[in-house]
């Protein structure tokens, strides 16, 4: 072994030969350009090098394939499991070539025909040394990502204030950056949650979302209202953040979309902000699925105004809020199920410590919050699964809607009886195309809604469908059919049948069925 | 749609070869009453309509005013009608809206 170069900062190449001959040439070629070289006889000293000096002291090997007492195959193996990212060259004779095949696939980076020539050892070697620092670099990176992502979970780990008003359901698809929630109690009976996504998925977005939370912490721990820190961070990114990412070759856009819920619970009340999120759903505890609807700013950072224009949900009962970010939203969409049946699913998944398989095919973070707006009464236990809205001319798509119905339903709830099952989907055939028919008269201008929520502590399924039509007397039109072999209200008959309850509102234009299971 | 007259047991079984639902409903009763004017139906002698229904995994409402269209159909001449299933979940369809009582229902 010679020229211990491990005090120096040059790259450092080691060079493995049985032959002495072969050894001085790599010597001499390798010192002539300037390399700081390691000599050595054999697999047996270039480990025993390595493992003195760590592998990060080695930027490159050369390695002779043949050698007596171990091939240079099995050095580079060992090499691989010190340091995947450092450069190996194998020379090889050129009855070796069809070894070459194997080598390259145990990782070499490059190999070499004796004889070989100055030339190209140097090519080799500069470039193994080149792709030894650039996946050093990758790997150191890896590592701080990593870091970073550790910090962002730590934060993610809410306090029992928290825990008792949220849950939360993240599948973060990258190390770092993306989608954040917070809690902030501002009084025993207020509190703010606070749901974002921040463009990109790397450090810079963590960084961003961190830069944010922060602010959002000092500004309402001092009183500021949320429309003046939303104000405040918008007009950061606008006309600073944006001129220090192009200034420091970043990117040149930042944006975050986030909605931002005070709570309070006294009143019985939540508003909410909402730049550029997927539209949150207020949830009843009559199981009544609600969209938020409201006028949702774009997201922060792209213009310098900010029209805020907040939501009152009005939750005097209690009930909950749900939101997701848009990769919940996108992902349903692939799958093409119910965003409110996905949203569930993985509420229960997190209650029951599983694994949901189809988050394999989430092209982004998936966050979903469920906000609880009781404050001493027993929480809500319904969850969503259906919310939909159909013209009175889509009787003939029936097929497809129950075939979603029927996915959605299999996602959110697996543990339904299949008798159950079908009772629920026939009863929600039924009963939208009887609004369809009826309530909405067949006409494309005309809409009828469904809706479909579970409370699996009561092991209860709840259809709500709505028309506008003026109704009809639904027990005594139910109980005709059954009387009489007439071709008519044989649905309603089945519907009053197949549920375990039924109720009707307005001349039942509307009607809710509870199935037990 | 498939079909056969079993002479011997003076009967025309049809065969429903899967659902029968609001959207494929009025196909298939146009078929039958179709099946009913063939020269091959009319000339024979069956007393018993016997439709099979065991492919079937859903029958709605529609589907079941069919039934009950193809009963009528039956009756008017003067032949019974038999409905044959094998999913549970259709037998409870035909109980709730109480078709059991009019036409025979068998479980296979």
């Amino acid at each position: 072994m010679s020229s211990p170069w491990t005090n120096s900062t040059q790259p450092v190449v080691l060079a493995v030969d049985d032959e002495s001959v072969s050894r001085t040439m790599l010597e001499y070629y390798l010192n002539k350009a300037g390399h700081r070289v390691v000599v050595v006889d054999g697999a047996k000293a270039a480990r025993l090098y390595v493992a003195k000096h760590g592998p990060a002291a080695v930027h490159c090997v050369v390695t002779d394939y043949r050698m007596p007492e171990e091939t240079g195959l099995e050095l580079l193996l060992w090499l691989k499991q010190q340091d995947a990212a450092l450069s190996v060259i194998m020379i090889t004779a050129t009855t070796e070539r069809e070894l070459v095949a194997e080598t390259l696939r145990g990782g070499a980076n490059d190999f070499l025909d004796k004889p070989i020539t100055e030339a190209k050892l140097l090519q080799a070697v500069a470039h193994g040394i080149e792709l030894t620092t650039r996946h050093r670099q990758t790997a150191e990176a890896e590592r701080a990502v990593r870091q970073v992502a550790r910090t962002q979970h730590q934060l993610f780990g809410l306090g029992a204030q928290a825990v008792r008003h949220l849950e939360l359901c993240y599948h973060p698809r990258h190390q770092a950056g993306g989608d954040f929630v917070n809690f902030f109690q501002l009084s025993p009976d207020t509190f703010v949650v606070l749901s974002a996504d921040v463009s990109g998925h790397d450090l810079h977005a963590a960084f961003v979302s961190a830069y944010f939370q922060g602010m959002m912490r000092g500004m309402l721990d001092s009183g500021q209202a949320i429309a003046t820190v939303l104000a405040k961070f918008n007009r950061f990114l606008v006309e600073e953040w944006g001129d220090r990412t192009v200034e420091t070759g970043g990117s040149t856009q930042t944006s975050v979309s986030v909605c931002a819920a005070l709570v309070n619970l006294r009143q019985g009340e939540a508003t909410l902000f909402n730049q550029g999120f997927p539209l949150p759903w207020h949830i009843t505890r009559e199981g009544r699925l609600l969209r938020c609807e409201m006028t949702h700013g774009h997201p922060l950072g792209w213009f310098g105004d900010l029209d805020l224009k907040p939501c009152r949900v009005d939750c005097p009962d209690g009930g909950r809020l749900c939101l997701w970010t848009d990769g919940l939203e996108d992902l349903a969409e692939a799958l093409n199920l119910s965003p409110l049946a996905l949203a569930t699913a993985l509420h229960r998944v997190q209650l029951l410590g599983e694994a949901l398989p189809e988050l394999a095919q989430a092209k982004d973070d998936v966050l979903v919050v469920f906000i609880h707006l009781a404050g001493d009464a027993p929480a809500c236990d319904w969850l969503p699964i259906l919310h939909e809205s159909y013209r009175g001319d889509q009787r003939s798509m029936i097929d497809v809607l129950q075939s979603y119905w029927e996915r959605s339903l299999a996602l959110a709830l697996p543990d339904l009886p299949e008798s159950r099952r079908f009772d629920v989907l026939l009863a929600l055939r039924e009963g939208v195309i009887n609004a369809m028919l009826h309530g909405c008269a067949g006409r494309a201008d005309q809409q009828c809604r469904m809706m479909l929520s579970a409370a699996p502590a009561q092991r209860t399924l709840r259809f709500i469908v709505s028309d506008p039509g003026p109704g009809h007397n639904f027990t005594s039109l139910a109980r005709e059919s059954e009387e009489e072999i007439a071709d008519l209200h044989r649905g309603l008959a089945l519907i009053s049948r197949l549920a375990t309850h039924v109720a009707t509102a307005r001349n039942g234009a509307e009607l809710t069925l509870d199935f037990r299971y | 749609m498939h079909h056969a007259i079993k002479t011997a047991e003076r009967t025309l079984e049809v065969t429903i070869p899967g659902d029968v639902l609001s959207t494929n409903a009025e196909q298939i009763r146009s078929e039958i009453l179709a099946l009913f004017e063939s020269d091959a139906v009319k000339t024979a002698s069956w007393d018993t309509l016997r439709l099979d229904l065991t492919a079937a995994k859903m029958v709605d409402s529609v589907g079941l005013n069919l039934i009950v269209s193809l009963y009528k159909e039956a009756h008017k001449r003067r032949a019974k009608a038999i409905a044959v299933i094998s999913n549970p979940n259709i037998q409870r369809t035909f109980l709730f809206t109480r078709l059991d009582k009019h036409l025979q229902v068998i479980m296979k």
